[in-house]
Parts: structure tokens; sequence; C-alpha cells
């Protein structure tokens, strides 16, 4: 009976299935190999096929939806269609190509779209920095205690001397292990709370001016502290040479943190999820070019605080710095593609 | 993003059980993307992870050997620091230059992609990798490191609501988004790469089927029947073809036994024929989902 199978009339998905299939396996080969060798393996007639495949194919997927029933087909011009439309539409990107374009354009555009949300940050850390000063200048044992962690003061506190504060803080020497000192600065205190800031953001935002306020209230206690004790100037440079660097991205990294709130809290006409695909890298690149900032502030600190031990150096350093980065973050980048 | 609409068949047989979504291309062609477990990310993660800390402690060991950077002074910090620095430029190298995958996610057939179908930017890539660290990673040493960075003991408590937020954030969402993801409007798919089976169809066919016989079942059974006949090709299961040729006679009614030999040829032929009948039902509009359907009367 198997035998004398007789020919019936061919139907629609089994002949269309016949007549688009090399085109398929062609397609298939070609981006095998692009995995497996790259984009450089391919001749330049296989560069020229590859767009007409890919197209010929979604063409295929749209048909077969349209008149086949065969699962196994169907699951597999999906697959290749997928498969083919990530070779073609997310090709390697160059790091260091990528780097540049961030550090020129990238950054500073996106910092300049968030002006808002980094005038408010501002403002927190300019309230906090006041009232941290305010409250502890003159009442230091009753608010410097309750304001700044103990690990934080390091020992420093209402009993320190000026002679103290100067030998052991202010002019302090250079570490021995620089790469410590460095790591330490990275991790102190001041970034992980720049970390955070950005990524409270997700809880509305609120979090994210509390935590900045409290920032600028450890730092007013601090120059209390010191204000107290005539060292004013001295401290100013000490924390100013790393300091403007390191506020600043604290102060961009809360601007992040802000957007992202309020992405959460007005997604507009979108969904949320939505919203965030659209205006999350955004915020992200102010987040990530304020993580450079804080390594640079870190070697700042680790390093160059203690080799330049003039008070004068110091204060010069930060304002250069200020003046830098405010030229850098207001004019670079600004006829550039985004 | 979407969602995307399963065929009953898909339901029943599963497709691995992964979570299917729609991913529109910039041709506007919707794609069927599988989100993938979370477990296989947990298991991506954790190859990567360990290949990162060894990376980062082989460097810390030959800054100890040639730089002479001593360990007396290699603290906590510095380790961590390490740590930190190797595992970012780790993934943000490989996720740009392998379009979206790591050595992790390539074992396991994971890629990074735009949730909406654009390219995959440096500026994503980079927040989602950066986000992991502020969701996890300074968290948990903060935790581990409480003495030096915790004001106080309580203060281990909005860490831990925060870890807790983070960690249960891709449970929350469809997508299986974490928070990087959703900041760098990423999402994670499984590209299983799939072959193109033989056609079970043929023109060439020895039982012949009248329209009255094809009218008893629809697209449902007809997939599942397909997901049998490639499952015996491979498996040999010839007692079950045979039970199900037998339901079938008995359904439509065939004239006359089936030997059983003829179990698999008659599946075959009543496979091609039913296809060719539903396909042309459905071109004329009268898509039968089932063998519940109506017949005659469109959905």
């Amino acid at each position: 009976m198997i035998a004398d199978g007789r020919e019936v009339r061919t139907f629609a998905s089994l002949r269309f299935r016949r007549e688009r299939e090399q085109s398929w396996i062609e397609l298939e080969s070609l981006v095998d190999q692009v995995r497996l060798e790259g984009l450089r393996s391919l001749s330049s007639e296989q560069v020229e096929r590859f767009p007409l495949l890919y197209r010929s194919t979604l063409s295929s997927l749209s048909v077969a939806r349209a008149i086949a029933l065969d699962r196994a087909l169907l699951e597999y011009l999906d697959n290749l269609a997928l498969r083919a439309y990530l070779t073609f539409y997310a090709p390697p990107l160059d790091v260091l190509a990528a780097a540049r374009r961030f550090a020129l354009y990238g950054f500073p555009q996106a910092v300049r779209a968030l002006r808002w949300q980094v005038a408010i940050a501002f403002a927190a850390l300019a309230v906090g920095l006041f009232s941290g000063f305010v409250l502890v200048n003159g009442n230091e044992q009753q608010w410097f205690g309750a304001l700044v962690p103990s690990d934080l003061a390091g020992g420093r506190g209402p009993a320190s001397t000026a002679a103290e504060l100067l030998s052991t803080e202010i002019a302090a020497p250079v570490p021995e292990n620089v790469f410590g000192a460095i790591a330490n600065g990275f991790f102190s205190h001041n970034t992980l709370v720049a970390l955070l800031v950005f990524g409270f953001g997700l809880l509305a935002g609120v979090p994210t001016i509390l935590l900045t306020v409290y920032q600028g209230a450890i730092l007013g206690a601090f120059f209390a502290l010191h204000y107290h004790r005539g060292l004013s100037v001295e401290f100013a440079g000490w924390v100013g040479i790393h300091g403007v660097t390191e506020l600043l991205a604290l102060v961009l990294m809360a601007a992040a943190g802000l957007r992202l709130g309020e992405i959460l809290v007005f997604p507009n006409e979108s969904s949320r999820t939505d919203a965030f695909a659209i205006h999350g890298p955004a915020a992200a690149k102010v987040a990530v070019g304020a993580v450079g900032m804080l390594a640079l502030a870190a070697i700042l600190e680790g390093y160059f605080r203690a080799a330049v031990q003039s008070t004068d150096a110091r204060l010069a350093v930060a304002v250069l710095g200020l003046i830098a980065w405010g030229v850098y973050l207001r004019f670079a980048g600004r006829e550039a593609p985004t | 993003m979407s969602a995307v609409i399963e065929s009953k068949a898909d339901e029943l047989l599963g497709r691995g059980r992964r979570r299917m979504r729609m991913l529109v291309t910039p041709d506007g062609v919707p794609l069927r993307i599988e989100v993938p477990e979370l477990a296989e990310r947990a298991a991506a993660f954790a190859a990567d992870f360990v290949v990162t800390l060894v990376a980062a402690d082989l460097l810390l060991l030959a800054g100890y050997f040639v730089l002479g950077v001593g360990f007396g002074g290699a603290t906590l910090a510095a380790v961590t620091f390490a740590a930190f620095i190797v595992r970012n430029a780790y993934f943000v190298c490989f996720e740009l230059a392998w379009a979206g995958a790591t050595p992790g996610k390539r074992a396991l057939g994971l890629r990074v992609v735009d949730r909406h179908g654009g390219a995959l930017t440096a500026a994503a890539v980079v927040a989602r990798n950066l986000t992991r660290e502020v969701e996890t990673f300074f968290p948990l040493g903060m935790i581990f490191q409480a003495q030096s960075w915790v004001f106080a003991p309580w203060e281990i408590v909005p860490i831990g609501v925060w870890l807790l937020l983070t960690s249960a954030l891709p449970l929350c969402n469809r997508d299986r988004l974490r928070a990087g993801d959703l900041i760098g409007g990423t999402i994670v798919i499984a590209v299983p790469k799939r072959m193109l089976l033989d056609e079970l169809a043929s023109d060439r066919r020895a039982f012949h089927f009248t329209d009255e016989q094809l009218q008893r079942y629809g697209i449902l059974e007809l997939q599942v029947l397909e997901d049998v006949l490639r499952r015996a090709d491979t498996l040999g299961r010839e007692p079950l073809l045979v039970e199900i040729a037998e339901k079938i006679r008995r359904k439509i009614e065939w004239p006359g036994p089936l030997e059983r030999r003829e179990a698999a040829p008659f599946l075959r032929d009543f496979y091609a024929a039913q296809r060719e009948f539903l396909e042309l039902r459905k071109h004329l509009g009268d898509e039968r989902a089932d063998k519940f359907h109506q017949t005659g009367t469109k959905r």
C-alpha cells in the first residue's frame, strides 16, 4: 500500500517551503559564520546578500504565520529571523570609540539635559551644609556626635584640638600603600552614598534628597569643627582638592536619581517600563560619568592631597577643578551628534 | 515588548516552558522571543562572577610580585576595589564587543538586547552593569563591613529592605527585568538555535481522505499529531502510533481495518491531508482552533 502512493496536488505551505527553503539555509549559514568568525569573515558578496536574505526571511516569517500550520517551521523561522536580526541590528561595538564619544559628547550633553535636577540637588546639598554648620557651630557637644557617624569622624570631634587636627588630618603624609589609599578613597562613605543616592531614585527620589541633605550636614559639621578652631582655610583646602570633584559627582548622582524618581512617578503617556526604557539611559549616562569623577576624586584624595601639602596649592587645585568641570559640563560636545 | 498570543498547541506542548514575549524589529515585524528563567541568568552570572574574582585575584598577585605592593597594605577595600574594576570592565567590554553577551551568557545562550528592538548602546550596557553594583554589591559590602560603613546596627534594616526590593524586582515583572535592565532599557533573552526539521507532509500519499473526514479535528489536534510524529521519528514509539491511528480511524469513521505496520504511513498521510484542509479553511477565514469548533461558522 505504501508503494503505490499516488501524487496529489501540492498545497500552498508545502510549495512555499520548497521555494524559500534554500534562502533560509543560506541565511542560517551566514548567521552562524558571523557568530563563530565575526563580521569581518564575510566576503563582499556575502555582505551584499545578508540584508536581502534577512528581509526575505522576515517576509517568509510573515507569510508562514499567515498560511502555515507547521509548528516546527514557524518556530524555525521565528528563531532564524531573531538570530539574523541580532546579527544585523546588534553589531559589536568598539569599546574605545564608545568611551571617547561618551566623554566628549554623551556625558556633558546628558548632564545639561538634567539642569533642573542638578539645581535641586545642589540646593539640597547647600541646605544640608548650612544646617550642619549652624547646628554644630557653638554646640559641638550636642550636635557633632549626633550628625557624624563615629567611624567617619575617625577620632575627630569636640575633644580635638587645633594642633591634633593639623597633624593627624590636614598634614597627614603620603600613605605607604597608594593603591590601598586610593581604594579606600573610592570606597569611602561618600562614594557609597553617591551610588546609593542614585539607586534610591527608584524609591521615587525621596531618600535621594534626604541623603543629599544629610551628606551636606556632615560636611557642614566638620566645617564648623574646624572653623571653631581657626582652621577654616586649611580645611577648605584639605577638603576642596578632591571634594570639588567628589561633591560635584554626588550632586550629579543625586540629579540622576531624581530623574529616575521622576520617571517612576510621572511616566506620562507610556507604561513605567517603557518610560524607563526611553528616558532611563540618559539618566544612567550621568551616573556613569559621575562614577568616573568619583574615581578621579579618589586618586586626588588618596595620593595628591597628601603629596601637595601647601594649603594655597590645594585651594588652587580646587578652584581650577571647579572651573574645569564647569567649562567641560557647560560647553563640551555642543555641536556634535548625540 | 508586548504579550504574545500563543496558540493552543504552544500552551499545551510548552515550548520548553520559557515565557514568550514579542519584540518588534525596526522593520516592523514582531518576533517571538523567549525570556530565560531566573536560574539560567543566575548560572550565567555565577560563571562570569567567578572568572572576574579569579582575574581580580591574579591582578592583585601581579601587583604584589611585579610592583611590590605589599599584602600588609592590601586592605579589604583594595581587594573590593580591584574586584569592582575588573568585574565592571569585564561585563561592559564583553557586552559591547560581543553584542550583548558575556562568556557566561554565551554558554547558556543568553543575550542582552534593547527592549524596543533598537541597537544596544554603550550607555545602556554600562548603565545596566553599574546599577548591579548599587542593587547588590554595595549593600552587601556595607553589611559585611558593617563596622566601618554603617552608622548604627539598625542601619542594616534599610539596607536589607533595599536588597530585598532589588532582588524581588525580577520576579515582579513579566520580562524578568532587574533594576539595571529597567534603567538601561534592556532585556535579557534566550536565543537557542533551532534546526529546520524535515517536512512531514508530502504530496505522495497512499491514504486519501474526504472533506467530511477532515472536519473532525482542528489546529490543536493537528499540531499535537505533528509533535507525536516528530518524536516518533526519533524515539520509535510504534505502540503509541498504533493507538493514535486507531483513535483517529474510529473518529473519522475510516472504512476497513488498519494493520499495525500501516499505522505510521496512515498518520503521516492523515497529517498532510488534515494540514492541507485546515490551512485552506484558515485561508478562507474559517480558522478552526480545535475539535470543538462549530463547523461552517466563522469564529
